[in-house]
């Protein structure tokens, strides 16, 4: 059979398991097989799946995996955000769109230590849209701000999705964490000044409106700042409760006037913080910062390899899970049980796409198409930019449809050689190829950190968080442009590493 | 049934603690070795081949769990828009088509594991671990995961015969209420 029908009846398999709502990873399994079937045969499609789990599982690099789901699991439940979130809020209080901001600076953050979107969503979901809301925020705002901030786990590392493309494609793991530390920051940084621009530029009254507006100033904004708001806001972050419809009399007025308030002249206020609260913030950057330590410092000093840090991050994780345990949410018991069963469950379901994925690579390179495919577009002579941005359409549409793990799965095997070959740097077409996925995240109709923030805030209409993160794409886009304008972004700090 | 669904649903759950406890064994005898290597520049005997077949073991046993929970990825992009009755019948192809290649999975890897306790097959490296106690977990893990997607399938198909509502957002609610426990 002609090898060009055999793929088309493989993908058909693949695309309607899909539209069946069965697993991804079962998915892709059964296009693999489909292709095997017709270009091989039973007997060795059969011979293929008796070992496919013990090949595609049974290597010492793989458990780095299973190791970063377990420090983020234990990092999330240890509840370190909170402070975190606490602390940069008061740090960005002068600017406007402080409290976005510091959602973006908690979110960097927690990445650092996490890997994982979903988690950062979760959490900072809970944390940080309640108190955008109580000062004036708009939901859809609020909550886009949050979903925009969560891509930032898959990106900054240790991001497990650039662990999975080093062992899809063999490029260095420690190498491609290194190269994401750049387009990480430039991306918290991007999605900072959209924050700013959206809050300052003529569109605080739709973003940060009157609704925090509780005393009637119509000038009133977050921008602009106001004596009477932000004394409002003060004595209800006091009393620990919303602003709404709070009234500010004259007996108030007095005991604001005792209350020790810092207010910028261009934020929120805030009544400063007690010493044991201040302790409990340096605590929490202290556990995050001992983390990003230990595990990149642990690789790039030496001490051990990128998958020996995995499972010191994790052992680390435990010890701050076990220091905090006292003031977790669920408990030292139930918080470890929790994040325990959600690494076994995510484990399996990571590494089901990994069986999945290789069990349909082996059939596109048994029927030789990524060798055909990759001289097919070299023979076209069409110019090298051309190719990759239509490489990251394609990209950009899948990530619209599934999700990261699986369009790498996916696409990787085919579009890696080619990239390659053209004689671009793999350590470059992963972090392009990750910022696709970040954006996926986002775009209809499979955003999962719109369907996640969603399901955490109620009130946010996916519909409207959908409409609200498309300026956070505008800038993830830049971003993009500006990684393949300046390659070095990406490769600068490897390239100094390797030269040490 | 039930009852079938029910210690299957138990039976899940609890490989899936075990999965978790390899993990945490994992972690402590990776961190071993790097103590050990940092202190004495020699690596525990067996920490690198033991590793992988923990990993094996932990990711088997914790298939069956994931697809109960709906951890394993799946999209609902067709399976939304289309009226009840085509999503049924869409599931209910899908659905036998999965529980059979998985159940292909099981058996061929089941087939596999006898091949390695019959001829000793042991893991490459300085030192030889037999391999057969993690692959036989495999054929375990497919079949469950084999039957979580055959008890949705029996759900869609009972559901298309009697006319029923979606059993999937009857069981979203119920997965939803359970953690809502967890955190309670």
């Amino acid at each position: 059979m002609d090898t060009t029908v055999m793929v088309l009846i493989a993908l058909g398999v693949f695309l309607f398991l899909l539209a069946a709502e069965m697993p991804v990873a079962v998915g892709l399994a059964g296009a693999g097989v489909t292709g095997l079937l017709l270009n091989n045969g039973f007997e060795q499609t059969a011979a293929t799946l008796s070992s496919a789990a013990y090949q595609a599982t049974s290597t010492y690099t793989l458990i780095v995996i299973p190791m970063f789901i377990l420090m983020g699991v234990l990092v999330a439940n240890a509840g370190v955000l909170g402070n975190i979130f606490d602390l940069a809020a008061r740090a960005t209080r002068k600017l406007p769109g402080g409290l976005g901001i510091a959602t973006v600076l908690s979110a960097a953050g927690f990445s650092a230590v996490t890997g994982s979107s979903a988690a950062a969503v979760a959490t900072l979901g809970r944390l940080c849209v309640g108190e955008m809301r109580r000062h004036g925020y708009s939901i859809k705002f609020a909550a886009s701000i949050v979903a925009a901030s969560g891509t930032l786990g898959v990106l900054i590392p240790p991001s497990v999705v650039l662990v999975i493309y080093g062992v899809l494609t063999n490029e260095s793991v420690a190498q491609l964490l290194l190269a994401a530390i750049i387009p990480g920051i430039i991306t918290a940084i991007a999605y900072m000044i959209t924050i700013v621009l959206m809050a300052s530029l003529g569109n605080s009254k739709k973003h940060i409106d009157s609704e925090g507006d509780h005393d009637g100033h119509p000038d009133d904004d977050p921008s602009g700042g106001g004596g009477a708001r932000q004394r409002d806001v003060a004595v209800a972050m006091q009393a620990n409760e919303p602003a709404v419809d709070r009234p500010v009399d004259r007996e108030m007025e007095r005991e604001l006037d005792q209350l020790d308030v810092a207010a910028g002249p261009g934020g929120i206020a805030m009544a400063k913080p007690s010493r044991a609260q201040r302790l409990q913030e340096l605590e929490s950057i202290f556990y995050i910062g001992i983390i990003f330590i230990v595990v990149l410092g642990g690789i790039y000093g030496g001490v051990f390899t990128e998958t020996e840090a995995g499972a010191v991050g994790a052992l680390v994780a435990v010890f701050v899970l076990l220091l905090r345990s006292g003031r977790t949410e669920l408990g030292l018991k139930k918080s470890l049980s929790s994040a325990l069963r959600e690494t076994s469950a995510n484990t399996s379901m990571l590494f089901a796409l990994l069986i999945g994925g290789s069990i349909f690579t082996l059939f596109l390179v048994t029927a030789r198409v990524p060798q055909d495919l990759t001289d097919w577009i070299i023979g076209l002579d069409v110019n090298k930019y051309v190719v990759i941005a239509i490489i990251l359409l394609v990209l950009l549409v899948l990530g619209a449809l599934l999700d990261g793990m699986s369009i790498l799965l996916l696409t990787m095997p085919l579009t890696y050689p080619l990239v390659t070959d053209l004689g671009f740097s793999g350590l470059w077409y992963g972090i392009l190829a990750v910022k696709m996925v970040e954006i996926g995240l986002l775009t209809p109709p499979f955003g999962i950190n719109v369907f996640l923030i969603s399901g955490v805030v109620k009130e946010a209409k996916i519909e409207d968080v959908f409409r609200g993160v498309v300026p956070f794409i505008i800038a993830e886009l830049c971003v993009v442009l500006l990684i393949i304008l300046v390659p070095e972004l990406v490769t600068w700090l490897p390239d100094l590493a390797s030269t040490k | 049934m039930t009852r079938v669904r029910t210690i299957v649903r138990g039976l899940s759950g609890a490989l899936a603690a075990v999965a978790a406890v390899a993990l945490i064994i994992l972690m402590l005898i990776t961190v071993a070795d790097v103590v050990r290597r940092a202190l004495t520049d020699k690596s525990i005997e067996g920490a690198i081949e033991v590793a992988p077949l923990l990993l094996l073991g932990a990711v088997a046993l914790g298939l069956g769990y994931a697809e109960q929970t709906l951890t394993h990825v799946r999209t609902s992009l067709v399976t939304s828009r289309v009226g009840l009755k085509t999503r049924l019948i869409l599931r209910s192809i899908g659905g036998t088509l999965v529980t059979a290649l998985l159940l292909w999975f099981s058996w061929e890897s089941f087939q596999r594991a006898i091949t390695a306790i019959e001829e000793n097959d042991v893991t490459p490296g300085f030192v030889a671990i037999h391999t057969w106690p993690a692959r036989v977990l495999v054929p375990i893990g497919f079949l469950l995961f084999a039957l979580h997607v055959f008890f949705r399938l029996y759900d869609d198909v009972q559901a298309l015969r009697k006319g029923e509502p979606d059993p999937r957002e009857l069981e979203a609610a119920q997965l939803n209420d359970d953690a809502v426990e967890v955190h309670a």
